[in-house]
């Protein structure tokens, strides 16, 4: 069942009258019923892999637990050197266990996406399970942070069933923090107006940028993704740019259905977004692209790889003989690219989300250190920091930047990549074929690129809005103390999307002719 | 408060309805400037609301209504008739449409063609929407969605076409709005007037070879579906086959033989109407594309051959000497007399 | 205290310490000059930040991070 379908739509009707007329401390059995019901439709086979990691974590969590509560009664007995073994003891203890629990999980998740389509015969019948990079993640966050002694770990194995199967975000994420969502997801909740309304038009917002964006930019990304003769030069950049306009809509529209479905059940899920090309640096964006993934890998991989005690010896060893300039960098980026390639590899194993992954972690190390040139050019000339035409050239380069790289997605090959790129500069053929009317030829009509500009400029004003209010609250929470302007506004949203979106028959590949016999 | 909401909720459910029901008329094709025939099915509601009633009914795909004229049937015979065809009808869709068709009215007489009999599965989306949108809601039309749907197509798309037409968005003529409430019919009682002249090739093309040569089982369920239909009615069912006999629409002899031999167990009628030299086709004047089906004056022809056929056989009566049908049915042969004149004056 | 701000100085002298109170959240400070940052720390104060507390919360301000640091030698 995908997000975007009137199955879904009678899905979540039902969810929500039965949720609001449960009493509140039994509402998240309800949450725990849909997930699995929704699972259930989207990948019933998998099922139970999910169940195995649920319970995987549950009773491995415990263990951990169970064994730091035993040193801490184990050490009221003991003193001086004896405490300091039976605190190594148990912290080995825990930690292997925790390299188990980890195993499990990671190695599920490992088996499916490495293993598995490259034994002989082959990844026919065998789909990837539904939202396993996400849950796999919330399992592998949880255990750490039970071992950190962060949180306890979850009495309830129903209660840990739902934080890692809920709804909204096996398909598209965000990567959650089980901590954090088991603050406000068990507490039951009575219907609110804000809630509902607000929810509402963050799914309506989200159907309308899938819809109207994304979808009516695919058959030209199709097209110009086969690469080849004909499609480089200016076909390159202009599949940069409607590939961003594409992933644009459809990460982004879809996360805002996952979140406004979540926020009319009254479950703030975390932002993934936050204006995301209104970065002016690499470090900028990844901030504000996909936040909960990099903070993910953040807060489980990089810090703890580059303060683990290897590293910092690292780092002491490279001081020492290779000098200060190099012994603060070489441990640090080490890890920055190790943590860029794992992101890369979550993302699957091919060699070209592997690229993906390294040339955006080598991008950020150049752009490091280019800014002790950038404060001498600031401190030169004044005038360029902060002012205005400065920071758009900023916002095109990055713009321009992360394009390049995420192209490596659509072309889907490394070495296809780079020749695509290269054409930029050599295939001038295309610049004259592209302005002589190239772009009409893939599959999008002059309209439907005029519908995506004005969708798109409707994006911006709606960003914008957001962005200056006092409050830093969104237009939608704003609305709900308007009901006519709300009703208005999901009104219009739910007829764009149903006149203008891309979706059904008559955006088939297969040509629809009417009148002819 | 609660009351304000309550009442924004409400009209804007209510809004969106509206919003939808325009958006759909909008989008929705007229078969006006092409593809006329997609307009054919809703036409009879024209009749239903006049409460005109018919001693004929007409059922089934284009060999049937490019090749008989209720007009004429009428100037000669005096029976009315209607009509109800449409491009590639299927002969489950055929089944359903006659239902609805019997719940307004009792013909004396149903004549159905054949041709559609050797379609054992939905064809085309595009066929299926002329055929059905023009439905009103019944039982009778979610019957025959049900049982057309091709691949990747819906049921709601039916109940909401704005979700298969929308993308006519960048399509919008000024035709579309024009004709968004109302159109002025493009049929005589459900004939498509054709007036062009393309002579059939003298070196005829036949048929390829069959590889199963017999008739889908299922084409046969819905032919008693419809024999039974007709049997409670009290309606006589009548089988024909029009003249029109080319290549791809290749009428096979071991297909006729099955329809006679099913006509003969259950004593229905059957006429095939190939090749019948009483009619007096003229393949060089009276055919329109080369064969495949007949212009006006081939039309005519075969309706005058099955006019007397019919008022011959079945006691059909003579309706001119009613005062109040004439007048009604004297109006249309007029209407179609102009545009008969006009069109051919165009050619 | 001193020692911290002549770590800083030294790690990211273009940043300013006290322009803020949200180092973290308005991304001045960004993952690369934590770890910098905290392995300077753990050398200079003798602690190890463990990487549970690279919070927005302990980082966001030169009064956080001092009192992070004094929370890891007590313990």
């Amino acid at each position: 069942m995908s997000f975007i379908s009137i199955e879904f739509v009678a899905f979540f009707c039902l969810i929500l009258v039965a949720y609001y007329f449960t009493p509140p401390r039994r509402q998240w059995i309800v949450l725990l019923t849909a997930s699995y019901a929704f699972y259930l439709s989207a990948s019933p086979r998998y099922l139970i892999i999910l169940m195995i990691n649920t319970l995987s974590a549950f009773v491995f969590a415990k263990i951990i637990q169970r064994e730091r509560e035993a040193e801490k009664d184990r050490l009221t007995s003991f003193e001086g050197d004896e405490r300091k073994r039976v605190k190594a003891k148990s912290l080995k203890k825990r930690q292997r266990t925790l390299a188990l629990s980890l195993s499990v999980s990671l190695g599920t998740l490992a088996t499916f996406k490495f293993i598995f389509p490259i034994l002989p015969y082959g990844a026919t019948g065998i789909l990837f399970p539904v939202g396993i990079s996400f849950y796999t993640l919330g399992i592998v966050g949880y255990l750490v942070d039970v071992y950190r002694g962060r949180r306890e770990a979850e009495k309830n194995i129903f209660k840990l069933a739902l934080l890692t199967s809920y709804f909204p975000h096996v398909i598209q994420g965000p990567v959650l923090r089980y901590s954090e969502l088991s603050k406000s997801i068990f507490s039951g909740r009575r219907a609110e107006w804000d809630n509902i309304v607000s929810g509402l038009l963050r799914t309506l917002w989200g159907v309308f940028k899938k819809l109207v964006i994304a979808e009516t930019l695919s058959p030209a990304i199709t097209e110009l993704s086969k690469g080849g003769e004909g499609r480089g030069g200016a076909y390159v950049l202009f599949l940069l740019i409607s590939y961003a306009a594409q992933i644009y809509g459809d990460f982004t529209g879809g996360i805002d259905v996952a979140l406004g479905v979540s926020e009319m059940l009254g479950v703030a899920l975390p932002e993934n977004f936050d204006r995301p090309f209104s970065s002016t640096s690499l470090g900028e964006y990844w901030n504000r692209w996909h936040i909960t993934l990099g903070k993910w890998f953040t807060d489980y991989v990089f810090y703890p790889l580059s303060l683990c005690r290897s590293i910092q010896g690292l780092t002491r060893l490279c001081r020492k003989h290779l000098g200060a300039s190099i012994g603060k960098r070489l441990p640090v980026y080490t890890a920055t690219l190790v943590t860029w390639f794992l992101t890369g590899l979550w993302h699957g194993a091919r060699p070209h989300f592997i690229a993906w992954g390294l040339v955006n972690g080598a991008m950020m190390l150049i752009s490091q250190e280019l800014r002790p040139l950038y404060k001498r050019l600031y401190s030169k000339y004044p005038r360029f920091d902060g002012s205005l035409a400065w920071t758009f050239v900023r916002r095109v380069r990055t713009f321009l930047l992360i394009g390049a790289v995420r192209l490596f997605d659509v072309y889907g090959s490394v070495g296809l990549t780079f020749t695509m790129l290269a054409s930029l500069f050599y295939d001038f053929e295309s610049y004259q074929s592209f302005l002589g009317g190239g772009a009409f030829e893939l599959g999008v009509s002059i309209y439907e690129y005029l519908l995506v500009g004005v969708a798109i400029a409707a994006v911006c004003l709606v960003s914008h809005l957001n962005s200056r209010s006092e409050k830093k609250a969104p237009l939608r929470k704003r609305l709900v103390s308007r009901p006519t302007a709300a009703c208005i506004c999901a009104l219009l949203l739910l007829s764009v999307s149903l006149l203008f979106g891309a979706y059904g028959i008559g955006y088939d590949a297969s040509d629809f002719i009417y009148g002819q016999f | 408060m609660i009351k304000k909401r309550v009442i924004s909720v409400l009209s804007c459910a209510l809004a969106l309805v509206a919003a939808v029901y325009l958006l759909t008329l909008l989008t929705m094709p007229k078969y006006i400037s092409s593809s006329r025939e997609g307009n054919l099915i809703s036409e009879y509601y024209g009749e239903v609301d006049k409460d005109i009633a018919h001693q004929v009914l007409f059922v089934g795909d284009c060999e049937v209504y490019e090749s008989f004229v209720p007009a004429n049937l009428w100037e000669e015979q005096g029976i009315t008739s209607y009509v109800r065809g449409s491009p590639q009808q299927l002969i489950w869709q055929s089944y359903y449409l006659l239902r609805e068709m019997l719940e307004y009215e009792t013909p004396d007489v149903v004549v159905l063609g054949v041709f559609s009999m050797k379609y054992g599965e939905g064809q085309s989306e595009v066929y299926n929407r002329m055929t059905i949108d023009g439905m009103r809601w019944s039982d009778e039309k979610w019957g025959a969605v049900r049982s057309s749907l091709t691949e990747g197509e819906s049921t709601l798309s039916y109940a909401i076409p704005l979700l298969r037409f929308h993308s006519r968005w960048q399509e919008l003529t000024l035709e579309d709005v024009r004709y968004m409430w109302r159109r002025e019919s493009v049929s005589h009682n459900g004939y498509l007037m054709q007036m062009g002249v393309l002579p059939r090739p003298s070196e005829r093309v036949e048929g390829s070879q069959l590889i199963d040569t017999s008739l889908p089982d299922i084409c046969f369920e819905y032919l008693d579906k419809i024999r039974e239909l007709c049997a409670e009615s009290g309606v006589t069912l009548v089988l024909v086959k029009a003249p029109t006999n080319n290549w791809r629409y290749w009428w096979y002899d071991e297909w006729d033989e099955q329809i006679s031999e099913y006509c003969e167990s259950y004593g229905l009628d059957y006429y095939n109407l190939i090749d019948n030299c009483e009619i007096g086709i003229d393949w060089e004047r009276d055919t329109y594309d080369g064969g495949v089906h007949l212009n006006v004056w081939g039309a005519e022809k075969t309706t005058s051959y099955l006019g007397r056929l019919l008022a011959e056989k079945y006691c059909l009566a003579d309706l001119r000497g009613d005062a109040q049908t004439s007048r009604i049915w004297q109006e249309k042969l007029e209407k179609y007399k102009e545009e008969k004149e006009r069109a051919g004056q165009n050619e | 205290m001193q020692k911290l701000i002549k770590i800083f100085n030294d790690i990211c002298p273009e940043i300013d310490l006290s322009s803020s109170e949200r180092l973290v959240d308005d991304g001045i400070l960004d993952s690369l000059d934590i770890v910098a940052l905290v392995t300077e720390i753990n050398e200079t104060f003798d602690v190890s930040v463990p990487p549970e507390e690279i919070t927005p919360e302990n980082f966001n301000s030169s009064a956080s991070i001092m009192a992070l640091i004094e929370r890891l030698r007590d313990n």
